[in-house]
């Protein structure tokens, strides 16, 4: 089925935060921010800028009537700062105003005097500080104090990944409206709109019924409005609460990039050991992960690198340490992957480094460890792999070993260009880490004349998942698509909302979808059991006509709905779902937290031209265990956006904070994402089909995040392709492999 | 952006003497850079006289050469017949510029007049010189990547981001300005400055001063022309180096070499050394690298553009290889 | 006088002082201040004297239909488009012409409207993304974009679909590369350039006239 927003897309009709008709009287606000990364407030003067020309109010931290705090997993942000800064791009205050012009004119003219505290930007040095968010965790399996001496060949190292800005074209904003009573309305860019609920709730000393937080798409979201959306939703709340006025906050790009957390940087040591036969016996990591200067998503995001720091292999022996470090950078969250890219890059390196130091391809080492069906991961769960079928299959279908020749003649026969290929095969976790999360609910409802409502948690942000909402309800009424609308996420129509995060969007929430719209089709069959005199199992429904007993009857969905209706049997059903057999323990840290993974392989190749360090993207060949798809078009673009994302992440984005904490890459201008030639020049993509049983919805794998963990094998292209023209370059794991990184590496020693 | 006054003139005469009277104002073309900066900003103009109505579009062969408005829209430059066939280096530069919609709406003059991007100066929070004369330089112990390796000072390290300006200069073209005391020209090469110690003078524009147009000497640069650019990715980004390279050639042997860089200097830098040393010569890689070296003398980095030290002369050569094919 | 109404920028006091006093001791001038503006068409009158009016009398055509406006000098197209004449199908992606999501056609070219003061398009013919389609009839790229599934989220699909109808328009599409390189202006963040390539193409072979 073709995305259900196809229409308003390319019409331009598609409602966006900032799209939403203002009514008369709105405000618009703007955030005074902190110019400087740590410091005590010695003064803060907004006299002069409340006196400005159509500025109505400027809020400080004093006036927040509730608790002056957004932190979710951990209290220690506050939404404005009252006695510290703690990061540059921190709010500090919170100025409203008649016109959006004005509202920024006064931020100029407010004054604020800091005394500058001693600022942090690298997570190791946190750490020796002892700035630690939360306790260190540990995952462990086997022993490995003593299984180096298993151990043919150990190797050790380091490996760096940077951050990366989500860059959603559409910016973060809300806009609230005062309703009767003193309830608010919030319509918020987020993708957790109870998160939004929840926070105005506390910060404003109310209770949650009385806040409705609405979204109807994103344009863009990769987990940078999973939590951060929340602060400018309180923003305007806050001042629709004193002012009863409807507030509207559209943040402007260079803003909306200061002020913003990203993807965590990690700074990590790794200890691999190999016995003779190539298999991983022992395997050791440290993650430092850069947390920023609060916790925001941090906790669960270590989590998910130490869940994933063994990507696709089983390893017997496993240490693996993080630390969640507390810089003076704005606090760092979600973005696709959550941290599992992190963790897999390192044993990747380490894999590398192996490789490296024996002389084979790391693939060779790769192929051997992979998970089998019943391998424990260090956390204890068991694997339902698909990881050797992904790489047999990607090995077969596209003929590695001829393209494993062809880029050695290739490099034997160019000296100004040189190829380099890497496979990387993935294994994602599909789940909230945090069991609690797992749930959500749907409310279904059937109106008289046929049409059909689907309300549920998830947030529309071009995953495709209201799409794949309604295929779920049109399949199981069957029903003409047209019959069918998603309406908006809402907090009144669905309530305690998990965010649209973790892949696991579509499963959730499609799970309920199906539950309800099973329950009400039950009903619906039952007036039909009794009309036809037949039992419910000999009902059927198809193409919008009720079969009895196999035969066409004369009834169609419309007249059967109303039959229904009129014996006052109702057509509207709240669907609750959660996953089964999903529980982790957090003191032994083992458990069963993951529904189920997903596995894939791809082999990407690169062609480095040797003068300039600049790089093309050959190839992307991927064997992807999609399930049991039941969206084969808005896969396949998850798939490919999943790619070129992270592609981006490992090459071209990065991040550049001075040693002040200032933001550097500011702007579209200095931070690059990835154009239209970053696109590789062949994306191959073929779906395994695998009909094991799985909890997905219609067994139909989420396929969010793993894609992007594709992108990590572009970094060890490169790198391959960077070796194949200096064999002696000694490459430090430091991701983004940028075009000057790879031209220095390829002139290493580089003499200034 | 702040509010300013506006006012439409349809002479030249018209639009030097608005500007006299309001010395505070500036003239406004395409606005591509003029509105960029505005709105973070880094220029405040009072009043913006918008010249888009002057007579100054045309793209015109004359005895002296090609003369080009200063009006004329970059896209239809680079699209012009005689552009294309006559001054292709040109064409090159123009098309290895911005996006197709920026270029569609940006002209010759406001290309010449674009500011450097250096993040400092278009931070009104940060030190630089150039912005704010004798508030510091922020680039120079900073963040500089993107920053000049040739003529800087020790007030502004700044870059010239034109791509245009590197093909006008290595063509030799020359530049006609309106002013108060009347018409005058000045050589493309020396239009722009290097900072010294007045970084915020860009170039040698005098006060109120309004370029006309652009002639380019005609020259038998028809063939063996190439314009690199080096970028951070393949489209839509500022160069990090480019090189415009053109060969008139005699068989193998050069009979005349024009050579300028952009990406790495306060203005496009020519390369007089280097093309006098290739004139005689035959058209040769080890030749061309010989060229490149005496290029590079004095060239010196400032940390985080030390890369532009080692890409310079790859660059060069890989023009002049392209431009000899 | 209390007619003054959006706020002056940070150093913008002093002219507006010095604006109040200019009228207040000038009434000549200040009789011409009140007069109605006259509503002249570019190429007449071009010495416009724009200081005694906050706002400028704009006569722009925007998808067939024309309009008559009054705007302060700073407003952009974009603003204009979106603000005042309630067109939000064209988006604010980064407002400073790095990512092409607010491109419309300015007399048959594309421009990044967030870049261009609607007061300079004073007698100009605009086409926004609500003016491509005929009603309910869309049009040829429209129907492309989603025959090729060129859009995940849809923010930057209007830009694209301007862009890539102009970039037919241009000629500037005859392969793969061509496109590549004529629509390097339009930022997809969710990665559906290679669908957004296929759309053009298939439009290109389509060989209608847009």
């Amino acid at each position: 089925m073709k995305n259900i927003d196809s229409y308003t897309h390319v019409r331009g009709e598609s409602v966006y935060l900032d799209d939403i008709p203002v009514v008369n009287g709105t405000l618009y606000a703007a955030v005074f921010d902190s110019p400087v990364a740590h410091g005590k407030i010695k003064s803060l003067d907004i006299r002069e800028a409340a006196a400005m020309h159509g500025v109505v109010k400027i809020f400080t931290a004093k006036d927040v009537p509730g608790d002056n705090q957004i932190g979710g997993i951990i209290p220690d942000e506050e939404l404005l700062a009252s006695t510290h800064v703690h990061f540059c791009g921190m709010p500090i205050a919170l100025v409203v105003a008649e016109t959006d012009e004005a509202a920024r004119v006064a931020l100029k003219k407010i004054k604020v005097v800091i005394e500058s505290l001693p600022v942090i930007t690298d997570p190791r040095e946190a750490k020796e500080k002892g700035e630690l968010i939360i306790p260190s965790r540990t995952f462990q399996i086997g022993d490995t104090i003593n299984a180096w001496h298993q151990c043919e060949y150990v190797f050790e190292g380091r490996a760096d990944t940077n951050g990366q800005e989500h860059l959603y074209i559409e910016t973060q904003g809300a806009y609230s409206l005062p309703q009767e009573n003193s309830a608010i309305r919030i319509y918020s860019s987020t993708q957790g709109p109870t998160a939004v609920q929840r926070t105005t709730a506390r910060v404003l000393n109310i209770p949650m019924h009385q806040v409705e937080v609405d979204t109807t798409r994103l344009g863009g979201g990769f987990g940078g409005k999973e939590d951060q959306a929340t602060t400018w939703g309180v923003m305007c709340a806050l001042a629709t609460y004193h002012l009863k006025k409807p507030v509207k906050y559209s943040l402007q790009r260079m803003e909306d990039m200061r002020m913003t957390g990203k993807r965590h940087p990690y700074s990590s040591d790794f200890k691999i050991g190999l016995n003779k036969d190539l298999k991983i016996v022992a395997y050791e990591a440290t993650f430092y992960q850069n947390a920023g200067a609060a916790a925001d998503l941090s906790p669960a995001v270590m989590e998910r690198t130490l869940f994933h720091c063994t990507n696709s292999y089983f390893v017997p022996n496993v240490k693996a340490t993080a630390y969640s470090c507390r810089t003076n950078l704005p606090p760092n969250t979600a973005f696709r992957g959550f941290g599992g890219p992190q963790g897999m890059f390192v044993i990747e390196a380490a894999i590398a480094k192996a490789a490296d130091a024996l002389g084979i391809s790391a693939s060779v080492i790769q192929q051997k460890n992979l998970l089998q069906t019943g391998d424990e991961f260090p956390y204890g769960q068991k694997a339902e792999s698909e990881a050797n079928e992904c790489w047999d299959k990607a090995v077969e279908l596209y003929d590695l070993e001829k393209l494993q020749k062809e880029i050695s003649d290739f490099n034997h026969s160019n000296k100004q260009y040189k190829k380099g290929m890497a496979l990387m095969p993935i294994c994602f976790g599909i789940s909230f880490t945090k069991t609690m999360m797992n749930q959500a609910r749907a409310l279904v409802h059937v109106y008289t004349d046929g049409s059909v409502g689907v309300s549920t948690g998830a947030v529309e942000m071009g995953q495709g998942v209201n799409t794949k909402m309604l295929q779920v309800a049109t399949n199981i009424f069957s029903i003409d698509p047209a019959k069918v609308k998603i309406n908006s996420t809402n907090t009144y129509r669905i309530a305690n909302t998990s965010p649209s995060a973790a892949s696991a969007t579509a499963d959730l929430n499609g799970k309920a979808t199906e539950i309800a719209c099973k329950e009400i089709l039950k009903r619906l069959k039952k007036v039909a059991a009794e009309e036809f005199k037949t039992s419910e199992e000999n009902i059927d429904l198809k193409d919008e006509w009720v079969y009895a007993n196999g035969e066409k009857t004369m009834w169609e969905w419309k007249r059967l709905v109303f039959e229904t209706y009129f014996r006052r049997i109702s057509l509207s059903e709240h669907g609750h779902y959660t996953p089964p057999d999903i529980h982790y323990d957090l003191k032994k840290e083992k458990g069963h937290p993951f529904a189920y993974h997903v596995y894939g392989t791809v082999i990407i190749t690169v062609t480095i031209d040797c003068l300039r360090g600049i790089y093309e993207f050959d190839s992307v060949k991927v064997v992807h265990d999609f399930g049991n798809s039941m969206n084969t078009i808005i896969d396949i673009g998850q798939c490919e956006g999943g790619i070129v994302q992270g592609i981006g992440w490992m090459t071209m984005e990065e991040i550049v904070y001075d040693k002040e904490g200032k933001l550097l890459s500011n702007a579209l201008s200095t931070y690059k994402v990835p154009d239209i030639y970053s696109v590789p020049k062949e994306i191959d993509i073929h779906f395994l089909a695998t009909q094991k049983d799985n909890l997905a919805i219609f067994r139909s794998k989420a396929v969010g995040e793993p894609p992007l963990l594709y992108g990590i094998g572009a970094y060890f292209a490169l790198r391959n392709a960077v070796k194949a023209f200096n064999p002696s370059a000694d490459i430090p794991y430091d991701a983004p492999m940028t075009p000057e990184k790879v031209l220095m590496s390829l002139y290493h020693p580089f003499k200034k | 952006m702040i509010n300013f006054e506006y006012t439409r003139v349809s002479s030249v005469k018209a639009a030097v003497d608005t500007l006299a009277k309001n010395p505070t104002g500036g003239f406004i073309a395409g606005g591509t850079n003029l509105i960029d900066l505005m709105k973070k900003g880094v220029t405040t103009p009072t009043r913006l006289i918008d010249i888009n109505n002057l007579p100054l579009k045309d793209i015109e062969e004359t005895i002296a050469g090609l003369k080009i408005g200063a009006l004329a829209i970059n896209s239809e430059v680079s699209q012009n017949e005689i552009v294309k066939e006559k001054y292709p280096l040109l064409m090159m530069a123009l098309k290895a510029g911005a996006s197709a919609q920026l270029r569609n709406m940006a002209t010759v003059g406001g290309n010449m007049m674009q500011r450097t991007r250096c993040t400092y100066f278009y931070d009104i929070a940060m030190p630089c010189n150039k912005r704010q004369p004798g508030s510091g330089c922020g680039a120079f112990q900073g963040y500089n990547r993107m920053h000049a390796i040739f003529g800087a000072s020790n007030k502004c390290i700044a870059v010239h981001p034109s791509d245009m300006c590197v093909a006008l200069a290595a063509l030799n073209a020359t530049v006609t300005v309106s002013g108060p005391k009347g018409e005058r020209k000045i050589l493309f090469t020396d239009f722009h400055r290097l900072p010294g110690d007045n970084p915020e003078k860009d170039n040698t524009l005098l006060k109120g001063e309004l370029i006309t147009g652009v002639t380019i000497p005609k020259n038998n640069f028809t063939k063996n022309v190439y314009y690199l650019k080096i970028r951070d990715r393949a489209s839509y980004a500022f160069a990090l180096i480019s090189v415009a390279a053109a060969l008139e050639l005699n068989g193998n042997t050069i009979k005349a070499a024009r050579l300028a860089m952009g990406g790495v200097a306060h203005k496009p830098w020519r390369l007089t050394e280097a093309e006098k040393f290739l004139t005689g010569k035959t058209a040769t890689k080890e030749n061309f690298t010989k060229a490149a070296e005496l290029a590079m003398k004095g060239a010196k980095a400032y940390g985080h553009n030390d890369f532009k030290l080692k890409m310079g002369p790859i660059a060069i050569v890989e023009a002049l290889m392209k431009a000899a094919q | 006088m209390d007619n003054e109404k959006t706020c002056p920028g940070h150093n913008e006091t002093n002219l507006y002082a010095s604006r109040r006093n200019f009228l207040r001791t000038s009434t000549a001038l200040a009789a011409l201040a009140v007069a109605s503006p006259v509503i002249v068409k570019a190429g007449e009158n071009d010495e416009k004297i724009a200081a005694l009016f906050e706002k400028m009398p704009l006569q722009i055509e925007v998808n067939g239909m024309a309009h008559s406006l009054s705007v302060e000098p700073r407003v952009t197209l974009l603003d204009l488009l979106r603000e005042q004449l309630h067109l939000s199908g064209t988006k604010k992606g980064c407002d400073h012409g790095q990512c092409g999501a607010c491109t419309v056609h300015v007399n048959g070219k594309r421009i990044n409207s967030c870049l261009s003061l609607a007061v300079m398009n004073e007698g100009k013919k605009v086409t926004t993304i609500e003016g491509l389609a005929n009603g309910d009839k869309l049009h040829p790229m429209q129907e492309a974009f989603i025959k090729h599934d060129g859009f995940q989220c849809g923010y930057c699909t209007p830009g694209q679909i301007m862009s890539a109808v102009a970039c037919i328009n241009e000629g500037h599409a005859s392969n793969e590369e061509e496109i590549k390189e004529f629509m390097s202006g339009n930022i997809c963040r969710c990665g559906a350039y290679p669908n957004i390539v296929d759309a053009i193409m298939d439009v290109k072979k389509g060989g209608q006239s847009l």
